[in-house]
């Protein structure tokens, strides 16, 4: 079979290039949903990880984990340091990237209509080819009398070396309602929407789109706890998948 | 990249020109690590602007599960918490750093 020499080099180019976006970003990822209001003088030890189950081998037992520290430094500035580990479904646990993430409250709780913050982060890579990323989250909250509703809305742009063909911002868009029962349970649903960059956009299908209850509360004074199990509502996500946050949390 | 950071702006620039409802304030000190008054009653259905008070010289925590709020007073000091409008009924409030002390809101 003839295939001309500039179309070998640009299929070449095309899968490299794809090779490259696919490398930049993360598969698979259910994140905590922050509040926008800072815990002031509140130093806090934090697990957070979560799982996908799936029927196909492809898409099951991706994993993402992130042991964090973190503290309320001012009545409006939080600061988090973490390390964040992976697993791709074939392939064993690694440790993807060291983060340092700055929460910034806007407005004093229920002055507004709306509560409102910022998340700034900025992941530091620890895979040589994969580039650093700089995380940027709008975060809102809304208390209805027992509810309170929170969302997260943002994109993860990849920044520094490697970062050039790997596409623009990845934007992301979380939401949970919780029912505060009593702070022991609070039971809630959540929505975690990866809306991936560039030619995704638009394209529910090629989304990682996940809906489904949780639970949140804290336990034994010192503990806060969340849980989720979630349910893949597009193509590109996992069947279900689960996440959990442990937290303990001191004052200083 | 440029679009998303005009538009993370533009939401941002939208929330800070939001307009604040009228607050009816309120009074509570700290002394002892002990909340006075232990009781307040406020209207429901409105948005109350509490002011809390540190006397001491250590630092305390206004926390209360029923407003969701929780928030370091330190000593010498004062903060501001907004609750409501509320529901009619009780809200307990506490001290997390003295958990003995505690106080109830009460909105009718």
């Amino acid at each position: 079979m003839y295939i001309p020499k500039n179309l070998s080099k640009q299929a070449a180019a095309v899968a490299f290039m794809a090779l490259v976006c696919t490398c930049g970003k993360a598969a698979f990822a259910l994140d905590e949903i922050y509040s926008p209001n800072v815990e002031y003088r509140e130093l806090s030890l934090e697990y957070n990880g979560s799982r996908t189950i799936d029927t196909h081998s492809n898409k099951n037992n991706a994993q993402e984990g992130e042991f964090a520290l973190e503290a309320g430094l001012t009545p409006w500035w939080e600061v988090e340091t973490s390390l964040g580990f992976s697993k791709d479904p074939d392939n064993a646990n690694k440790l993807d990237d060291i983060e340092i993430e700055n929460r910034f409250q806007f407005t004093e709780p229920g002055e507004y209509w709306l509560d409102s913050g910022m998340l700034v982060a900025v992941d530091f890579s620890t895979q040589s080819h994969i580039s650093d990323s700089v995380e940027t989250k709008l975060l809102l909250q809304k208390d209805f009398g027992k509810f309170t509703t929170i969302a997260n809305i943002g994109f993860d742009q990849n920044v520094g070396k490697n970062s050039a063909h790997t596409g623009g911002p990845d934007y992301v868009v979380l939401a949970n309602t919780r029912y505060r029962y009593n702070e022991y349970f609070q039971p809630g649903v959540e929505i975690q929407s990866d809306l991936g960059q560039g030619r995704e956009l638009g394209r529910f299908n090629d989304q990682e789109h996940y809906i489904g209850p949780a639970i949140y509360g804290k336990l034994f004074g010192h503990f806060n706890y969340q849980a989720g199990y979630f349910f893949g509502v597009s193509d590109a996500a996992a069947e279900t998948a689960a996440r959990v946050l442990v937290e303990y949390e001191m004052h200083f | 990249m440029k679009k998303a950071l005009i538009y993370s702006v533009a939401l941002s620039a939208s929330l800070l020109f939001s307009v604040a409802a009228h607050a009816e304030d309120y009074v509570i000190t700290i002394k002892n690590s002990d909340f006075s008054p232990k009781n307040i009653t406020v209207p429901a259905g409105q948005k109350i602007k509490l002011t809390v008070k540190n006397l001491d010289t250590t630092p305390a925590e206004f926390e209360s599960s029923d407003l969701d709020r929780e928030k370091v007073v330190n000593a010498g000091s004062e903060i501001t918490v907004f609750v409501g409008p509320l529901d009619p009924g009780n809200y307990g409030y506490f001290n997390d750093f003295h958990q003995e002390s505690t106080g109830t809101i009460t909105a009718k």
